[in-house]
């Protein structure tokens, strides 16, 4: 039999399927519109935060790298004649002796 | 005019809004458009996919390509298209189809079954719900765009032309689509009929 048969086990279900009455709600749910547009136009709550925190991020880098620049002869200095100066002021070395 | 009269809805004008970023205008779109986005995400919705998520889906892609819309078709047209889309990218990422098995029938559908299996009698208008998950249940079996054209052609008695515009498929890639899936359907009815209810 085939499956356009009125007969057909197919078409009778169909049909019986067509006459089931759908009695929900077409409405939007309460807020659903007002959600969809503060998404679709980007006024997004953390928006503003997350602006905020990328620019913090890219100053706090910035400080990091001037820090590093602006005391960079000290840093090379330490690494000179670090250790010695190191153990002159060491209490152990003190105490011990050499 | 009567005072209870409710005014016609101003579609142009509230696109004009959209357009100019008016969020009041946005909701009232939303609100006007969401009985028959929802309709149309209820008659095609995928196993595990909660309706709203599916619609705030299909909305959020209306506001985003609200700058391709030339007003060649009427916009709820236009919006019923990406709906119908929404639903058919959904259905393709379900893979997995599970077996159609009597015992995952509740006993009321069951017996609708056998009845439409071993008799020649339309279904009831009571056991009408249970036709309709019967249906569902099958139409599961089939991949997402075979189901999209069966439920159009057979549930909503769309027509070709109609499923056309709709899915922008071509007539005979839906003819031939309603035709593959018939034949898995008359297949799937023949297993059913060997496997019999236990």
């Amino acid at each position: 039999m085939n499956l356009d048969d009125p007969r057909h086990p197919w078409t009778r279900l169909t049909a019986g399927a067509r006459s089931a009455r759908d009695e929900r709600e077409t409405a939007a749910p309460f807020g659903f519109a007002t959600r969809l547009s503060a998404l679709a136009f980007g006024r997004k709550p953390g928006a503003l935060v997350e602006r905020l925190a990328l620019r913090a991020l890219g100053l706090a880098c910035l400080l990091a790298v001037l820090s590093a620049a602006s005391n960079f002869s000290v840093l090379r200095l330490g690494s000179v004649g670090g250790e010695e100066e190191l153990a002159e002021d060491d209490p152990v070395v003190l105490l011990l002796g050499d | 005019m009567p005072d209870d009269e409710v005014p016609p809805f101003d579609l142009a004008g509230c696109l004009d809004g959209v357009r100019r970023r008016d969020q009041a205008a946005a909701r009232a779109l939303v609100d006007h458009l969401y009985p028959l986005v929802i309709r149309i995400v209820r008659s095609h919705l995928p196993r595990r996919v909660p309706e709203e998520d599916l619609a705030q889906e299909v909305f959020m892609k209306m506001f985003t390509r609200l700058g391709q819309y030339q007003g060649a078709v009427p916009f709820p047209h236009w919006v019923s298209r990406i709906a119908v889309t929404t639903c058919i990218d959904h259905l393709r990422a379900q893979k997995r189809r599970p077996e159609f098995r009597w015992a995952d029938l509740s006993e009321n559908e069951a017996e609708v079954l056998d009845a439409v299996m071993t008799n020649e009698n339309d279904v009831p208008a009571n056991d009408a719900i249970a036709a309709h998950e019967i249906v569902h249940k099958l139409l599961a079996q089939l991949n997402a765009e075979d189901q999209m054209v069966i439920r159009m052609l057979d549930l909503e008695q769309k027509t070709i032309a109609e499923i056309a515009a709709l899915t922008g498929w071509n007539q005979s890639l839906i003819k031939m689509r309603a035709f593959r899936a018939r034949r898995k359907l008359q297949k799937l009815f023949k297993e059913i009929q060997r496997k019999e209810r236990t």
